[in-house]
């Protein structure tokens, strides 16, 4: 056997043992019915599923399918001039910015959330300081969609500008300089050489994001109160607490479906991106 | 060629960089129809000077004309002139024709037209039937071609070269040479080329401005710029040259007498719009093919001179032969010949090398 077998073997190995045996369970046992003694009976039922399209749970789902698109659209249009500037800047500034664009990602999520409650509560910094210069608590945004996105995109905008700066990175500056000669403005560049050529990296970020950005936990539940609950709170609530785990089983492979669906839909708009917009 | 109208003029052209680079002041007027080069060593300023023309790099001081209007106050992408870069920078996510469309699309030109002009582009650099292809798919040659029609097709009033030609191989070189030419003459395209091969600036310009750390050294036709070099530097650049130390010992109306630092004496003519006085200092040079083996004696009664020398080596070039002479007082004097084997006999057997007076270019030291 060659070589690479042997040193892939450790991580095929944990990969299958931790991985693949775990999903095929879940996939199982979100089709056996729920049993309050024993978690789950080995009766195929489809009521699991069926249970996603009570309008409750329907709304968490278009929920969390909101939220993700969102933040993902926002790191976009956020993070393509921070991954541009970054991949033309001197290596000696983007040492130092880099690590700007990186280190929120060194703090944990509940530390973070904690910050923006700080900054966006009722009786938080903004209103504070607002109310003192005589403008009054104007700010009410903690407990809203707004806030979950908000501190969501905070946590996103690295895994977008991390691929994207590297796609960037591949374009020589001579193809602006190019365009530029044939009478490309800043709009036209962006559009017919730079998005396009970008393209494979934004869709790896705008993977990379939507797949954190759906399945988060703390966030919603610190900054979303009780009315923006999304998958995963309902997840860890049935796991944890209510021990439906038939229930909670169905949810995450709904989610896992959701990922796919996203990953196609974004491989396909990356290739629009990258090909029909020069078409003539 | 074009009327003599100045299409472009570039007036005290000054770029700085960080803190030691500084190009300029240069100054330079293109003619209508006209196939211009600014030749030099790499890190003259050739490239630059056209990089500021074409917008894509901002002068620190300076003006630059388009047919009378001011353009350097302008972003690149309202100038409307034709850049070829040596990379060729095509896109790569676009086909052939996608690239040569991209202008006139952003120009809003109707579908038909656009097609009907791209495809008159793709059969003027001969490469119809290749619109659907991706430039990837392209040979170095065929990219060269693409991004030539790129700029063409919009027509532009002034057709930029960054060494177009550089990144090919010798035999595609030498063919798209003479390719270029001949599209520019049939175009009538107002064209600044920069390169750093001399033979390629004396083949194909009409005028050559030499560059050498960032300044304008002499500009003229190609017969001017190799037959009369105006510094010493030209004389170096350009072709092979025996550069000679001397001073001005006579002056009598337009010519003077030099003498060598070997002691020999030379008939010159003053050089072009200057007045060298007895004493001043010289370079007398003189060009390889010039030199003349055992010259009769006649030579140096018409103002010439006649060297003892004994040769050094010869090099066998296939069509041309190098021979080295060394001549007391002098040093190395090169010449070059036609390889006839009477050439070889006479290289071989040559006791004294022989300078014309008419051969001989004054260069103030």
């Amino acid at each position: 056997m060659p070589a690479w077998v042997w040193l892939l073997g450790p991580y095929l190995t944990v990969l299958a043992g931790m991985l693949l045996l775990p999903l095929v369970y879940l996939a199982v046992i979100s089709v056996f019915t729920h049993d309050p003694k024993a978690f789950w009976k080995p009766i195929l039922t489809d009521v699991n599923y069926l249970r996603l399209l009570d309008p409750y749970y329907a709304n968490v789902l278009l929920r969390t399918l909101r939220i993700g698109l969102v933040t993902t659209l926002v790191c976009a249009v956020i993070g393509f001039p921070l991954a541009y500037w970054l991949a033309r800047c001197s290596p000696r500034v983007v040492a130092g910015a880099l690590f700007l664009v990186v280190m929120p990602m060194m703090v944990s999520t509940v530390i973070r959330s904690f910050g923006w409650m700080v900054l966006l509560g009722r009786n938080g910094m903004i209103n504070t300081v607002s109310d003192a210069i005589g403008l009054g608590s104007w700010l009410s945004v903690m407990n809203t969609e707004t806030a979950v996105v908000t501190a969501l995109v905070h946590i996103c905008l690295p895994l977008m500008v991390l691929p994207t700066m590297a796609a960037i990175e591949k374009i020589p500056v001579s193809l602006e300089e190019a365009a530029a000669n044939l009478g490309a403005g800043a709009l036209p560049l962006l559009r017919r050489v730079l998005i396009p050529l970008a393209a494979p990296g934004l869709v790896s970020g705008a993977l990379l994001v939507f797949v954190v950005a759906i399945s988060v936990v703390v966030t919603p539940a610190l900054m979303g109160g009780r009315a923006n609950r999304m998958l995963g709170n309902e997840i860890y609530d049935l796991v944890m607490t209510a021990l439906n785990w038939p229930f909670a089983a169905a949810m995450a492979i709904v989610l896992i479906v959701l990922v796919l669906v996203f990953l196609g839909f974004s491989l396909w708009v990356g290739n629009i991106l990258s090909r029909r917009t020069g078409r003539i | 060629m074009g009327d003599g109208r100045i299409a472009l003029e570039v007036k005290g052209l000054v770029k700085r960089y960080n803190e030691d680079g500084i190009i300029g002041p240069i100054d330079l007027a293109i003619r209508h129809g006209e196939f211009f080069s600014l030749l030099g060593p790499s890190g003259c300023g050739k490239s630059t000077t056209l990089r500021c023309i074409a917008g894509v790099e901002t002068l620190t001081a300076g003006q630059i004309d388009l047919n009378g209007e001011r353009i350097d106050t302008k972003p690149a992408h309202k100038r409307g002139l034709g850049l070829v870069f040596q990379s060729h920078a095509l896109f790569p996510h676009l086909t052939v024709a996608e690239n040569i469309a991209f202008g006139l699309v952003l120009r809003k030109v109707g579908a038909a037209d656009v097609k009907r002009r791209v495809g008159r582009m793709l059969e003027l650099v001969g490469l119809s039937g290749l619109d659907q292809r991706m430039p990837s798919q392209l040979s170095g040659g065929q990219q060269q071609r693409v991004a030539l029609a790129r700029s063409l097709v919009l027509e532009p009033p002034l057709l930029l070269l960054d060494e177009p030609l550089s990144s090919l191989d010798l035999k595609l070189r030498q063919q798209m040479r003479s390719e270029l030419r001949s599209l520019q003459r049939e175009l009538g395209q107002t064209t600044i080329f920069v390169t750093h091969d001399q033979t390629e600036a004396l083949a194909m310009s009409d005028r050559i401005a030499v560059l050498c750390d960032g300044r304008v050294e002499q500009v003229g036709t190609p017969q001017e710029i190799y037959n009369m070099p105006a510094t010493r530097f030209v004389a170096d650049f350009i072709g092979e040259s025996n550069t000679l130390a001397a001073a001005v010992e006579g002056v009598t109306g337009h010519e003077i007498q030099l003498r060598l630092d070997s002691g020999a004496t030379l008939k010159a003519r003053q050089p072009i719009g200057s007045a060298l006085m007895v004493g001043d200092a010289v370079w007398a040079v003189v060009r390889p093919e010039n030199l003349r083996l055992d010259p009769p004696a006649q030579l140096g009664v018409d103002g010439g001179t006649i060297l003892d020398s004994t040769l050094e080596s010869v090099s066998y070039l296939g069509e041309d032969i190098h021979a080295r002479f060394r001549v007391a007082g002098l040093g190395i004097l090169v010449a070059t010949m036609k390889s006839t084997r009477q050439a070889t006999a006479s290289v071989a057997a040559c006791a004294r090398v022989g300078l014309n007076a008419e051969d001989v270019v004054v260069i103030i030291r």
